[in-house]
């Protein structure tokens, strides 16, 4: 993991995307910085609203009215700013630089449309193909995901497919271009815990045989242990711990990052671990002052309740954003 | 696929025919059991007809009879192809049916299509393009569209196009007695009688497709696989008109041959403004003179009507929704 040799994919710099509701500005993702390299599988763990999924829609540039990106930059390949990108570029992008697999894989493909004309789709306005060959290339992909028989499965109809099929079928939408990056939006969490096993193998063994860069965005600590190469941490909009995998499970460094790992059930039982931390989760309108987590926070200090803490290098490829360390307290 | 569709009308029809056999005895039995009878509305106000001719007039035309054996010979002679003989003008029934059917049809399609035609646009743009101006005004046109008495609409359009700018016939559905010199001109003329009441109908109706549209596209438009559709590079043309509008379609199609029903009772009131010579007129003008084989025919075709639209639609659906099918 030495982050100088390798190729930084993303390079999302003080990214703000808001969104305008009638309530107030939410703060969905609040002045995030964070690079993404080339290969590496990212997870993306955090509780439910605290703007995983804004964060990763704003890679493709999908986040939707009342959301607006209001600031920062997202450098593609260490040039190109796709914040800065016109409406053409940015759908040349889309699909095939960056492509995104929902989190629920019953409503994601269009009831009414084959699965490979779903398919062909993409891969004619992205690649030279048309006609037979986007077809075959069309079963490539769904024979890539280990989906049987694609040159009748690709005829059928999404409802054709079993739910975890149809999970298979969009990653291979998804994979269909070659993007870069595929974004795995909590891709298992409306799955049966069999097909969620089945589903996490394939990703595990597509990111070993293509060399794609996976951002997953998940709940489970589970599933980012079993697949991330590197973790980051948010809560309520802001990024507060990011490093490698195998550092963070050993000794986790935010208090928060803590609390999560702590609150892991025994395993097989079906709890949502991260409601265990004790406290309401801070509100994105009204933020409270300094660090965000620092109401929930067994080791706040004076300090915290004052200023936001800004993330910072504690050596290994880690950050965290706590006072803790910037003070000393903790190393 | 063509063998599936053809049992699938062939089942269609026999599970039909329980609904019309019940429509039938219900509107048998309800005019029959409504007071007065065809000879006391016709004759009763002349005071030079006796009882005695009324009451000899009801015997012979069996209305003095239980009211199950009358429907009994009404069906017998309905099942031997006979749909009887009006009270009032001893013409066949079906004669007159099939003069007005026609009459009836041009109007509900012309108004339908007029309505669907506006209704896409409209309520595609004020779904793609929601709290804008389109949105906006077409909310205020379908407002009154929704809440105007449909006859009403249509005396302010008689008032507005054919008295005030006398651009158009105010009734019927071509000028009578008129001798035409071509065939254009004659299909002009009646082009020219079917605007006004078409435009009434079809007015009622954009108003309400065009909020239906709107809300299923907004639903459409909210799904994850228009998300999916983005993700892929789509451009924004297409995500709409060949992703969400293919979907948002489905409810549309729906209502249009579910509210075939509607369209022509909404007909019937259209008609009378208009003094459109359709079915709706003929209906109404046979329940004021309890006209009983004429009520029945008339009543069994807008059901047969009914029937049919439904089973189109039907058909027109399982053909875009490929999780429908014909079983
Ligand atoms: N369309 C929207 N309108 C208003 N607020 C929104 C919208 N979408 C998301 N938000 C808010 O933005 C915040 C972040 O949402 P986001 O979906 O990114 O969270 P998340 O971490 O992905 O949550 P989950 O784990 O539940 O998927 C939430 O507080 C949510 O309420
Ligand atoms: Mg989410």
């Amino acid at each position: 993991m030495d982050e100088e040799e390798k190729e930084v994919l993303f390079d999302i710099r003080n990214l703000k995307v808001y969104y305008y509701t009638l309530d107030g500005v939410v703060k969905a993702v609040d002045d995030v910085s964070l690079k993404i390299y080339k290969g590496e599988t990212l997870s993306l763990v955090g509780e439910s609203g605290c703007g995983k999924s804004t964060l990763s829609l704003s890679l493709c540039r999908l986040v939707q009215r009342p959301g607006k990106i209001v600031g920062g930059e997202i450098l593609y390949k260490g040039s190109e700013d796709i914040l800065k990108y016109d409406e053409k570029q940015i759908q040349q992008f889309r699909g095939s630089k960056v492509a995104i697999v929902f989190q629920d894989p019953t409503s994601s493909l269009n009831p009414v449309f084959r699965i490979g004309d779903q398919i062909v789709e993409a891969i004619t306005i992205h690649q030279a193909l048309k006609g037979k060959e986007a077809w075959k290339k069309s079963y490539e992909a769904l024979s890539l995901v280990k989906i049987p028989s694609p040159e009748d499965m690709a005829h059928s109809y999404p409802h054709q497919y079993s739910a975890g099929m149809r999970q298979r079928a969009m990653i291979a939408l998804a994979l269909s271009c070659n993007p870069d990056l595929v974004i795995a939006d909590e891709p298992t969490s409306n799955l049966d815990v069999t097909i969620q096993a089945q589903i996490l193998l394939l990703l595990k063994e597509l990111k070993e045989k293509l060399g794609t860069s996976i951002l997953l965005v998940t709940h489970d600590l589970g599933v980012t242990a079993q697949l991330a190469d590197r973790v980051a941490v948010m809560y309520a909009g802001k990024i507060v711990e990011i490093g490698p995998v195998e550092d963070f499970y050993k000794k986790p460094l935010h208090p928060y990052s803590k609390a999560l790992l702590g609150a892991i059930p025994p395993p097989h039982k079906d709890v949502d671990m991260l409601q265990e931390i004790k406290g309401e989760v801070s509100s994105l309108v009204n933020p409270p002052e300094g660090c965000r987590f620092h109401p929930r926070c067994e080791h706040a200090m004076d300090i915290c309740t004052k200023k936001d803490p800004e993330l910072i290098d504690v050596g290994n490829g880690r950050k965290v954003a706590c006072f803790l360390y910037k003070e000393g307290v903790m190393k | 696929m063509i063998m599936a569709l053809k049992d699938y009308v062939v089942r269609r029809t026999f599970i039909a025919l329980p609904t019309l056999f019940a429509i039938s005895v219900i509107v048998f039995t309800i005019i029959h059991a409504a007071p007065g009878d065809p000879f006391q509305f016709f004759l009763g106000f002349n005071p030079r007809v006796s009882m005695e001719t009324i009451e000899f007039l009801r015997e012979k035309y069996h209305l003095n009879d239980p009211i199950w054996v009358q429907y009994i010979s009404w069906l017998k002679m309905l099942l031997s192809g006979n749909m009887g003989y009006s009270f009032i003008t001893h013409r066949a029934v079906s004669d007159a049916i099939m003069i007005r059917v026609p009459n009836t049809v041009k109007l509900v399609l012309t108004a339908e299509l007029i309505a669907i035609l506006l209704a896409i646009p409209l309520g595609t743009i004020s779904a793609v393009k929601e709290g804008g101006i389109v949105d906006n005004i077409s909310r205020v046109i379908s407002l009154l569209g929704v809440s105007m008495p449909s006859f009403w609409l249509g005396i302010l359009l008689i008032l507005l196009f054919a008295v005030r700018l006398n651009l158009l016939p105010t009734c019927g559905s071509h000028t009578t007695g008129m001798v035409y010199s071509s065939t254009w001109e004659s299909i002009k003329d009646q082009i020219y009688h079917l605007i006004l009441p078409a435009m009434t109908l079809g007015y009622l109706r954009t108003a309400y497709l065009t909020r239906l549209l709107r809300s299923s596209l907004l639903d459409v438009l909210s799904k994850d696989y228009i998300m999916t559709a983005r993700m892929k590079g789509l451009k924004e043309r297409v995500v709409i008109y060949k992703h969400a509008l293919r979907n948002a379609l489905l409810p549309f199609v729906t209502a249009i041959g579910l509210a075939f029903g509607f369209l022509l009772s909404g007909a019937v009131l259209i008609e009378t403004v208009f003094a459109w010579p359709g079915m709706g007129r003929l209906i109404v003008d046979a329940t004021f003179t309890r006209d009983y084989p004429v009520i029945m025919g008339t009543t069994m075709m807008t059901a047969v009507m009914v029937v049919l639209a439904n089973l189109i639609t039907d058909i027109v659906y399982a053909f875009l929704d490929p999780r429908i099918t014909y079983d």
